[in-house]
């Protein structure tokens, strides 16, 4: 938002200042086009009105004084001094032709043109009469020629005086008008330059005004702003460190990370990260840093050291920044002590289950082998086969159940047993144990996904136990070949099947499998409907094959 | 006369160690009076020199069964078969650092045990 503000500032700016500039040239032309008129204007006065009045003036001074001297002429009666008079009115001839030709270069428009030569004209024609009076003096009529000077002579000269009088009034009267233009021009400059002033300060306050509202607006934003992520840098859960990718100074922190610690402020802005650092050495802190600055993010768990020695778990989750031309590296630390504490409690925990486990696997080994023991003892004071056979069925049975127990424990699941493995296993053994040749009879085992709980699978191990020592000791008499197939299936939901068939002799019709005084087939009765709360199915023919239902939890 | 074949018992299990004995008895060996305890198998050791040793992991006593074997090794060179009611992954570490040794798993049936015997023997030869 600041950045916003402030660019919309600096164009606004930069829009105001250039049209008060704009507005500054434009000032300086007019004012220049003004000044030039007000300066022609004023030499205009000074070269045409005023020279043209002057010079008519001063040709109306000739002309009297000429006709003062035509009247001495008339009336000096010693030649000398009408000589004298004659040069005078010829020098003062020749000034009025200098004063009209000043007023003939001078004048303006064509009235004043008209009005010289009208006023030349006049003079010229004052000549006929001035000589007329000379002759009459050289010939001694003197009162004839004073009779025609204060006469004629003063009639024309009274003329000639009129007519430049209204050369002199025509000239002033220009003089006037330029003066008027030039106070015309003077009112046009001021009112101008006032105007212009006027816009300029009203525009440059208005610049100046909305642009100090902008800036206090973006001051406001910026401290808001500031306000906020501070807020949010002091107040998050994790410590937030900067540190200088360089040195690993820390150049910035939240509360925080200094308080979780036990530092004050002042004491943590002295640290490095390699003086908290407990995993690392500070040249590994420092490869770490080069890592991190190549890679541009790292997660990482390390331990640091509180002031007061205690050791806390941090997980850090690094990553590069780079403001003001340089790299630095914003960590996020995670404390995790707790966690840590927790997790080596359980990890202690399970190690102490895993040891007992182990203890009781160990100890249900020993036993079954202590079992095992005796039975063969017992066995060894027994001479009848038929005994012997009874022992050897406990064995086996007894075997099944270890297998269980070693098929659990391999398992690493305590709950529940693979019935592919065990299965397999029970055949093994149940085979060696009847020393069985493979290539009369051998064992069919689908391979299904179903698994039993410790419970279960020591009943099914006895059951299987039984009908396939069943099947080797009474499906293949003599030289008979066959096999003996072993399945187990999930069917429904939690319902599992195991079915144990051979394709033996099968057994004899009349034998009620429920009701049989065979131990073997006594306990798969019982088991199966009674232990594992299920039923089961025979059926003969050509050979034997039973099934048998149960329900299985971990299904 | 060919000389039997001289084999020393170490189980605590009184009952396992008898009918083992008698298992080894009946099969042609020479079986020493079981000990149930690892300083009595290192003693025994010394003395008899047996030619094989039967030695339980779990003992009565200070000393566990690889204690024991270790320091029969230092005094002969008899073969030993390990045997135990843990599992073999949980004490492979230890069973290689014995060397010249077969190990069998309780419960484990006669025919294992003297088909170990016959192989390390063999081996041993």
């Amino acid at each position: 938002m600041a950045e916003n503000i402030r660019n919309v500032t600096a164009h606004r700016l930069l829009f105001g200042f250039s049209f008060i500039i704009l507005l500054l040239i434009a000032f300086g032309v007019i004012s220049l086009i003004e000044i030039r008129t007000l300066s022609k204007v004023t030499r205009t006065i000074y070269n045409h009105p005023l020279v043209v009045s002057n010079a008519s003036l001063r040709a109306t001074t000739s002309m009297i004084k000429m006709h003062r001297s035509m009247k001495d002429v008339a009336l000096f009666d010693f030649p000398s001094g009408v000589n004298i008079a004659i040069n005078a009115v010829n020098e003062q001839a020749r000034m009025v032709f200098k004063s009209l030709d000043a007023v003939k270069k001078n004048i303006l428009g064509a009235e004043g043109q008209k009005l010289e030569n009208e006023t030349r004209h006049l003079f010229v024609t004052w000549k006929p009469i001035r000589e007329e009076v000379i002759k009459l003096v050289s010939k001694g009529q003197r009162e004839e020629a004073a009779k025609i000077t204060i006469g004629k002579g003063a009639d024309h000269v009274a003329k000639l005086e009129n007519k430049m009088l209204e050369l002199t009034s025509y000239a002033r009267n220009k003089a006037t008008g330029f003066m008027r233009h030039g106070e015309k021009v003077r009112s046009r400059i001021m009112k101008t330059t006032i105007i212009l002033i006027s816009i300029g300060l009203l525009l440059s306050g208005f610049i100046a005004f909305f642009t100090i509202r902008r800036t206090q607006t973006a001051e406001e934003a910026l401290q808001e702003s500031e306000e906020k992520f501070r807020i949010l840098f002091n107040q998050a859960a994790d410590s937030v460190v900067l540190v200088d990718s360089d040195t690993q100074a820390l150049i910035d922190f939240n509360d925080i990370a200094h308080q979780n610690l036990g530092f004050t402020r002042e004491e943590f802005k002295m640290l490095k990260v390699q003086d908290l650092e407990v995993v690392e050495k500070p040249e590994e802190t420092k490869r770490h840093s080069i890592k991190v600055k190549r890679e541009g993010s790292g997660t990482f768990e390390t331990k640091l050291r509180a002031k007061t020695g205690k050791i806390h778990d941090f997980l850090m989750k690094v990553r590069l920044v780079s403001f003001g031309g340089n790299d630095y590296i914003l960590g996020t630390w995670h404390e995790i002590t707790d966690i840590k504490r927790a997790e080596e409690q359980i990890k202690s925990a399970l190690k102490e289950k895993e040891v007992l486990l182990q203890e009781i696997h160990h100890r249900v080994n020993n036993n079954m082998q202590v079992i095992i023991s005796l039975i063969r003892l017992q066995c060894e004071r027994i001479d009848d086969e038929q005994y012997i056979e009874m022992f050897k069925d406990t064995l086996d049975r007894i075997k099944s159940m270890a297998l269980v127990h070693k098929k659990l424990y391999q398992s690493k699941d305590f709950a529940k047993i693979d019935c592919t493995e065990y299965v397999k296993s029970l055949m093994k053994e149940l085979f060696k144990s009847y020393g069985v040749d493979s290539n009369k009879i051998s064992i069919k085992l689908e391979k299904n996904d179903v698994s039993l709980s410790l419970d279960n699978a020591v009943s099914c191990g006895i059951i299987i136990n039984e009908l396939v020592t069943n099947s080797l000791k009474y499906a293949f008499p003599g030289n008979i070949k066959g096999d003996i197939s072993i399945g187990y299936s999930l069917i429904d939901k939690g319902q599992v099947e195991i079915r144990v068939a051979d394709n033996g002799v099968g057994m004899p019709e009349s034998l009620d499998f429920r009701n049989s005084d065979t131990l073997g087939l006594q306990i798969v009765v019982a088991l199966a409907e009674h232990q594992l709360g299920g039923k089961v199915s025979v059926s003969t023919g050509k050979g034997t094959e039973f099934r048998i239902w149960f329900k299985e939890p971990s299904h | 006369m060919e000389q039997k074949i001289k084999i020393l018992i170490v189980e605590d299990e009184a009952i396992f160690a008898m009918s083992m004995k008698r298992v080894l008895v009946k099969s042609g060996y020479h079986v020493i009076k079981p000990v149930s305890t690892g300083e009595e198998a290192v003693e025994k050791a010394k003395q008899e020199k047996p030619d094989l040793i039967i030695m339980d992991v779990s003992l009565a006593g200070k000393m566990d069964g690889f204690e024991a074997a270790n320091r029969i090794r230092s005094l002969c060179d008899s073969p030993i078969i390990i045997i135990s009611g843990y599992q073999k992954e949980e004490l492979s570490d230890r069973i290689k650092a014995v060397g010249s040794s077969i190990f069998l798993a309780k419960p484990f049936d006669p025919e294992e045990l003297k088909l170990a015997i016959d192989q390390l023997l063999k081996k041993h030869k």
